[in-house]
């Protein structure tokens, strides 16, 4: 009945992972990194092409860079909001720069490379989407992977998308390749006041 | 700038990389920069963007040389004939293309400067006046 024992145990982690977003102040050991992207490595990917890589961010000047980034882009976005949906975007964007207080952020990041795109004979935007599309599928399943293994391993995480609006200066700060983009950033720590190092 | 040099900065975004030393000339396209088949339709287009050189993916097979790529290979594997025109038609081959490779191993053996050396070719026979 192994493979009930398997089953079990990935149950265990399903259920017990949580979106956290405070972390203590211990850093994340880099074997742990390691063994976390090991894990999200053997992620699948959409039209067999494996176009993304992890990018892993624990310098403090570093994402206090990107925090400033975020907050930035966020105040812009502030002064044009409707006046009275000003309250419901402060309330949404409360959580976009969080991240930076974790120990290690995980940048996950793609490239839409394209292919059948370029096999027509003249643009065609839905299948540019589709293309784009594809590997943002793919991204996801890495992000899930990091997320399970962070937790398997005794830390916690959570998937931040809301930080892109600041994806370009971002992308500038963690010097991702030319042409490719971020799907997701993902702050990994121990929970704050938790006693899951152990 | 050289035709290398250009190429190699073309292919940059393709490989995820931030600079052409990452892009050895004598690297592999396949076994050493990990490209897959579709790379190739990129590289194609590529290559028809900044050097203005016209290939399709199987005339690569043929270093760009006017022959039916077909004919140099028999039941899947490239004969004594097509391993010796390859190696004439790629100078730093070094006889590299040997009867009985088949598509797939002439593809992993391509590299950046055979690629390189079929752009020059290419343009060279563009320059030549009618």
């Amino acid at each position: 009945m192994k493979h009930c024992a398997d089953y079990e145990a990935l149950l265990k982690i399903c259920e017990s992972r949580r979106s956290t977003r405070t972390f203590d102040s211990r850093p994340v050991p880099e074997e742990i990194i390691e063994r976390i992207k090991k894990i999200a490595h053997t992620s699948p990917y959409a039209s067999g092409r494996k176009k993304w890589d992890m990018i892993v961010v624990a310098d403090r000047e570093a994402l206090a860079a990107m925090r400033m980034a975020v907050d930035r882009r966020t105040g812009e976005i502030q002064d044009k909001i409707r006046p009275d949906m000003k309250g419901s975007f402060d309330a949404y964007a409360r959580n976009f720069s969080f991240f930076a207080t974790a120990p290690a952020v995980i940048a996950l990041v793609f490239r839409a490379a394209p292919s059948l795109s370029l096999m027509l004979p003249e643009p065609d935007g839905g299948i540019l989407q589709w293309e784009r599309d594809n590997y943002v599928k793919s991204i996801s399943c890495v992000a899930m992977l990091v997320l399970l293994a962070a937790e398997s391993l005794g830390l916690a995480g959570c998937y931040v998308t809301g930080a892109l609006i600041a994806e370009n200066e971002i992308g500038r700060l963690i010097r991702i390749p030319q042409g490719w983009s971020i799907g997701a950033l993902i702050p990994i720590g121990y929970k704050a006041g938790g006693n899951n190092d152990d | 700038m050289t035709i290398e040099a250009q190429l190699r900065n073309s292919l940059l975004p393709v490989f995820g990389f931030h600079s052409t030393e990452q892009i050895p000339e004598d690297a592999s396209l396949v076994n050493d920069l990990g490209a897959d088949s579709l790379d190739f339709v990129e590289i194609v287009y590529l290559i028809e963007r900044d050097f203005g050189v016209v290939l399709k993916t199987n005339e690569l097979m043929v270093a760009g040389a006017s022959v039916d790529p077909d004919t140099l290979f028999v039941e899947g594997r490239l004969s004594e004939e097509g391993a010796s025109m390859l190696n004439q038609q790629f100078p730093d081959s070094n006889g590299r293309f040997k009867a009985g490779m088949t598509k797939v191993g002439f593809f992993q053996s391509i590299s950046v400067r055979d690629l390189a050396n079929i752009i020059r070719q290419r343009t060279s026979e563009m320059r030549k006046p009618c």
